[in-house]
């Protein structure tokens, strides 16, 4: 059994075994494997396995850590001894998800997920080659003890600068095998006695549970208030951002979402902060209640008409249904409506934070204790900030109050009471058919109005202050607004005394008499040409031509034509038709000819071929290039031929020797098309065929591969031929 | 959800709807922490300030109490984040403290050196600071100690003065109540004052504010300084103390242009105060010429800046501002509170009103049309010009004449701006005119003969605006204005709000130009008034003028 490969072991699972593993990692289902081997090659695959990683636990992680630092075949009881006899249902979940295979006396890791896991597992270096002494630590002297304690717990590799003359303590350590060399500079601590040192275990603390939320208790009934409190207030912002935004679009900038300016001047008007802008901003756009339109203007949809009509309750369900599966992120500084704003984890965060919040009832969420749960819950998924905006997120919506999950916040995450009411409607103040009007010129609506109402209030009255309830403002400006939207004054009057709970008060009847006698006194139209003239009976004459009918002439007084016409088509044909006309400037002064037109020059057009001088990153840049140029001369001065071939094996010799006496050498490497290009290099280290070393060209560190290593010289030698 | 009487706002405001049965106990609890903004006739607006929320914690109540008492009266669900900031806000004050130090004087304290350090690295702040004693203390320049309160409050990291006040010398003064009775609100305010160490008290016009102070200096047994804003205003005070106090003639000095007695109750001008002799204020060493206990300002709403930056110097003296409309054109409203104190006492005008402190007044606006000369005049004038033209259209004057003459059994006050305008009414109605060149004496001659009834008609200007006493002055009728001056209405109505006798109720007519800025500035004037339950009624010329 000892030799049983991954594909054995899924074929002797149970389909019940099999299926759940195939439910925790959906991604081996598409495409639909061919048989047992390719899942098998498909579940071991780098990329499925960071997937799986993905589900584990903080305590499932640590399991599977503590066993990539044991050889295999491995058995549970070694697992167990290294770390808490409370491993067994981790294991079984690994073995499930198909991390661990073979039987609990006989356990294996894939291989790609040791390399995933990486060589120094749980922080413990590789194995000794060498068996030491133990005995001995009691004897070490002290400077040797603090660098074992280092290494113990913090990380198993340590830098020596000089391997031939090494420090007292880690001469001590290397020549009583507690130390390994691993290249010409970094030492290590064998992990079998980085384990003894960690008195045979593994880990410091056994984190088997998770952490419990925190918070003080509070009653369910407390957080409903709190809860009912943001939603409204959560409905009244998505109408005031709408509304606003009708009346005064914001624009999509030209990088995407919606710019500073803009949203600036959105939160001074909704008096709220920018990242609760932002959010409403986005989240009304998911929900398509606002949109972008041809001219990259945002403007409420016709979605949004309909929306308005709803009840609460299914108002708030149609966005808090959208913001449920939503990955985009608004955290700090990011730009609503813009198409960057998708984050892979999001999601998934989002359901942690949930299911968390479902097992605390009745709690004000300490959100310090939650991060932790939610860290051990999914560590390699957690992500702190994620998780500290859609809590923000949570009580801006009203799915918690007060920090904890409201009932209408478990009603609705309750997928199984998906179809029934989530008690929104009943705790929602009931809507109001009347106002108060006063005689400071205000009008009170001490609740939420009926719609109609509201819309046919806000027409003639601005909005001074909102909340539960609504102080409308009359002014003279208000009231015309109304009769410009086709009211008449006696209608205003009208709806206002059957509307108000209180008299209309005298100055406000005034106040709307007095603008509907002054609305509409003065007119305004449209004409792009003008004619006068002293004698009435010619311009009668013209108003009468039939070829001048076509200029779409109109008589405004008895000496004056206005025409749709430009200035130019009505000179000319009045020429035609015999008159003598001539065309007038603004201030009356008289033009022998039409102006002819010329482009005006936008002002900062200019600019665009002016370079720009000043800038400091231009200077880094030229230094940069320059740096670079001269780097490409030396390298250059060794034509690509010129560069002996070597053998990969000489090659790794030849490095081996460069990085020993800290020479600098020229290489030719191939990139994956072949292409040889020559690079200088100072080579640090060879490790699993890849060699580091830092780039004279870019001043930084990088990798290259041994295989496209075609040849290495080192550079005095090329500068002296 | 409860039905209360109370609406909370999301941008902190507070809608009292006053016709609920339960609406005085809440405006009870929720004045001690939260501003009266207006009070019309049906919902009156209330304001969570830092400023009030820093005043209820002064006075000893907590954030919690405060959020008690909103929950329990609110209509609605309140939001939790507007309750986490009340909490927050409050939990500011407190965190420093003036104190006296045995040794060092005055100095900053706070048990949280974060605050402290913040606070220190403030460019206005740290010259007002000496050597940091330790890490919880900062010893205070002498001398700053109103500057350094200021500078702090507008950090929003208010102190706590624990550095106390000082007596003054010790002078009795005791209300002789012999056939008077003190009001209730009028105790209640000077003792708000008293408890609270400085502030303003807020009454109505005609409510007995004077009272008040007498009642404040009787708390303090202590020489006393009364600031008001002119010599009949002084003489007024005098008289006033003389009838209401044990103080007699001589223990009362005025300080003004024509008189300089230093006396251990002294009445001085604004005027002479800020006068210059040579780029000095000259009689500013008035504050330091007795060891006063009590400084009163009257009509703190018009105190001159250079007695602000004074006030900055005599913070360990009581200081109590008294006014009618704390509004300021100047917006330095701010600088009132934090200078001479916070707001310590408050109440609707409609309520005194309802008692039967002050009289019922309606407010009534003609609107007359310029003439079609006027008008072209108006329409091409320049701006600067435009106001003018407006208010001061022969038709305003033919209907103030026609109003006096509908109340020539009335005692009529006609206030107005332009001195042309006043002299040519005066001369219509054979009635004299008092302006500022007219002589103090003969204003107080005049003003006297119609106290007694033997004129029934002044034309006054602005300088009439204030403190001017008539009890029996029942028509007030307003030709023009100071622009949009809110408080100069709002005093101007305040003229004719003594209880009459018969218990008449007084009218306020304002005579506005339509369709000109005239009527614009007259919207914003009577803002104030309207907000105080004031609703003015407006009539055409033509219905007064036709009768």
């Amino acid at each position: 059994m000892g030799n049983q490969t991954f594909a054995d072991d899924l074929r002797e699972r149970s389909d019940q075994s099999l299926k759940s593993m195939l439910e925790f990692r959906p991604d081996l289902l598409t495409p639909l494997p061919a048989d047992i081997t390719s899942l098998a090659i498909r579940a071991t695959s780098t990329h499925s396995l960071i997937r799986a990683l993905d589900l584990l636990t903080n305590w499932e992680l640590d399991v599977l850590t503590a066993a990539a630092t044991l050889d295999e075949p491995f058995n549970i009881k070694e697992l167990e001894k290294i770390i808490d006899k409370s491993i067994s249902p981790a294991v079984k979940k690994l073995h499930e998800l198909g991390l661990f295979y073979g039987d609990n006396s006989q356990l294996k890791i894939p291989n790609n997920l040791r390399i995933l896991i990486g060589e120094d597992p749980a922080g413990l270096g590789p194995k000794a080659t060498i068996k030491a002494d133990l005995d001995l630590l009691a004897t070490a002297p002290k400077e040797a003890k603090l660098i074992l304690e280092h290494l113990t717990w913090e990380t198993p590799r340590g830098q020596v600068s000089n391997m031939k003359s090494p420090p007292t303590g880690v001469s001590w350590l290397l020549d009583n095998d507690f130390l390994t060399i691993l290249d010409s500079h970094t030492v290590a601590l064998p992990r079998e006695i980085g384990i003894y040192l960690r008195g045979g275990k593994i880990f410091r603390d056994i984190r088997n549970t998770p952490p419990e939320i925190a918070g003080n208790k509070i009653l369910q009934s407390n957080i409903d208030t709190g809860a009912i409190a943001n939603i409204s207030d959560f409905l009244r912002w998505c109408e005031e951002l709408a509304q606003y935004w009708a009346n005064d679009p914001a624009n999509i900038i030209k990088t995407g979402g919606i710019g500073v300016r803009d949203l600036k001047r959105t939160c001074e008007h909704l008096g709220l902060a920018e990242n609760l802008t932002s959010f409403l901003a986005d989240l009304l756009f998911q929900t398509e209640l606002i949109g972008i339109d041809g001219n990259g203007e945002v403007l409420p949809t016709q979605n949004y008409d309909l929306w308005l009509k709803q009840d609460p309750e299914a108002k708030w369900l149609a966005i808090a249904q959208i913001w449920l599966n939503s990955s985009r992120y608004l955290g700090e500084n990011l730009t609503p409506l813009s198409n960057d704003l998708e984050r892979a984890n999001l999601v998934a965060n989002k359901k942690l934070l949930i299911e968390s919040l479902i097992d605390s009832p009745e709690i004000e969420t300490e959100v310090e204790s939650l991060l932790k749960r939610l860290e051990w819950k999914a560590p390699r998924r957690f992500n702190s900030n994620y998780i500290q905006q859609i809590l923000r997120e949570t009580e801006w919506l009203g799915i918690t109050g007060r920090g904890g999950l409201s009932s209408y916040g478990i009603n609705f995450l309750d997928g199984n009471k998906a179809s029934l009411e989530i008690g929104i409607n009943k705790a929602f103040p009931k809507n109001i058919d009347y106002i108060l009007i006063q005689s400071d010129y205000t009008a009170i609506a001490p609740g939420p109005l009926e719609y109609e109402i509201a819309d046919q209030i806000e027409l003639i009255a601005d909005i001074e202050g909102r909340g539960s309830a609504t102080v409308f403002r009359f002014t003279a400006k208000s009231i015309r607004r109304g009769l410009d939207h086709g009211m008449h004054g006696a209608d205003i009057l009208e709806f206002l005394k059957k509307t108000s709970k209180t008299q209309v008060p005298q100055p406000l009847e005034y106040l709307i008499q007095d603008c509907a006698k002054k609305h509409g006194k003065l007119k305004v139209g449209h004409a792009c040409a003008f004619l006068r003239n002293d004698d009435e009976n010619i311009v009668t004459e013209i108003a009468n031509n039939k070829k001048i009918e076509d200029l779409g002439v109109r008589k405004i007084a008895d000496t004056v034509l206005i025409f749709e016409a430009e200035i130019e088509e009505v000179l000319e044909v009045l020429r035609q038709e015999n008159y003598f006309p001539v065309a007038e400037g603004k201030n009356g002064v008289l033009i022998s000819a039409p102006i002819s037109r010329r482009l005006k020059l936008k002002r900062n057009n200019s600019n665009k071929f002016r370079e720009n001088q000043s800038s400091n990153s231009q200077k880094d840049l030229a230094e940069v290039a320059i740096k670079a140029l001269r780097v490409r001369e030396k390298v250059t001065s060794v034509p690509t031929f010129d560069l002996p071939k070597n053998s990969a094996q000489s090659t790794l010799n030849l490095l081996q020797s460069h990085i020993e006496d800290n020479s600098t050498v020229a290489i030719g490497y191939a990139d994956s098309n072949g292409h040889v290009s020559n690079r200088l290099i100072d080579p640090i280290s060879i490790k699993q065929g890849i060699l580091t070393a830092k780039d004279h060209a870019t001043g930084k560190i990088e990798t290259f591969r041994i295989p496209r290593i075609t040849g290495v010289v080192q550079y005095d030698d090329v500068e002296s031929a | 959800m409860s039905d209360g009487p109370l609406i909370v706002q999301s941008d902190k405001t507070l809608l009292l709807d006053v016709d609920h049965i339960l609406s005085d106990e809440c405006r009870k609890a929720i004045a001690s922490f939260a501003e009266l903004e207006k009070s019309p006739e049906h919902i009156h607006t209330y304001r969570l300030t830092n400023l009030g929320l820093w005043n209820a914690r002064a006075s000893g109540l907590d954030a919690e109490a405060v959020i008690d008492t909103l929950l329990k009266y609110s209509r609605f669900a309140i939001s939790h984040s507007l309750l986490i900031d009340i909490a927050e806000t409050m939990s500011r004050y407190g965190r420093l403290r003036l104190e006296s130090h045995p040794v060092h004087g005055l100095v900053l304290v706070s048990n949280d050196p974060a605050v402290l350090a913040e606070i220190t690295r403030g460019k206005k702040i740290a010259p007002m600071l000496g050597l940091k004693l330790d890490e919880e203390t900062i010893i205070v320049h002498p001398g700053q100690r109103g500057f350094l309160k200021q500078a702090l409050l507008k950090l929003g990291w208010p102190a706590e003065d624990f550095a106390g006040y000082v007596d003054g010398e010790a002078h009795e003064i005791s209300l002789i109540q012999n056939n008077w009775q003190i009001r209730r609100y009028q105790e209640m305010a000077a003792e708000g004052f008293w408890h609270g160490g400085s502030g303003v008290v807020v009454l109505p016009c005609g409510a007995g504010k004077t009272i008040v102070g007498a009642a404040s200096m009787a708390l303090a047994k202590a020489t006393t300084l009364i600031l008001v804003t002119n010599t009949v205003a002084a003489r007024q005070w005098k008289e006033e103390l003389i009838k209401r106090t044990n103080l007699n003639e001589d223990e009362i000095g005025e300080y003004s242009g024509s008189k300089k007695e230093i006396r251990p109750i002294t009445i001085a001008t604004y005027q002479v105060l800020t006068t210059k002799k040579k780029g000095f204020y000259a009689h500013l060493e008035l504050f330091d010429a007795i060891d006063w206990g009590l400084i009163i300002y009257d009509e703190v709403h018009l105190l001159p800046a250079p007695i602000f930056r004074f006030t900055a110097d005599i913070q360990s003296r009581r200081r109590l501002g008294l006014t009618a409309t704390l509004v300021r054109e100047d917006g330095l409203e701010g600088d009132v509170f934090s200078l001479i104190g916070p707001k310590r006492f408050d109440v609707p005008w409609k309520e005194i009103e309802a008692q039967g402190y002050i009289a019922p007044a309606d407010c009534v606006e003609v609107r007359v049309t310029l003439t079609e000369e006027e008008r072209m005049r108006y329409a091409t004038a320049e701006q600067e010009d435009k106001y003018r033209i407006a208010a001061t259209t022969k038709t305003k004057e033919s209907v103030a004449i026609a109003l006096a003459q509908k109340h020539s059994s009335d005692q009529v006050l006609i206030i107005g701006q332009y001195l042309e305008q006043l002299d040519s009414l005066g001369e219509a109605l054979k009635v004299p005119v008092i302006k500022g060149s007219t002589p103090n004496s003969e204003r107080e001659k005049l003003f006297n003969l119609y106290r007694q009834g033997e004129i029934n008609c002044l034309v006054v200007s602005k300088v009439a605006n204030f403190s001017i006493d008539l009890p029996e002055a029942t028509i007030a009728i307003q030709v023009s204005g100071t622009f949009g001056s809110r408080q100069e209405e709002a005093q101007r109505l305040g003229r004719i709000l003594r209880p009459k006798a018969d218990g008449r109720s007084a009218r306020f007519y304002s005579i506005v130009s339509r369709d000109t800025n005239d009527q614009d500035f007259a919207a914003n004037r009577q803002r104030f008034l309207a907000e105080q339950g004031y609703a003015y009624q407006i009539i055409d010329a033509d219905q007064i003028i036709s009768k």
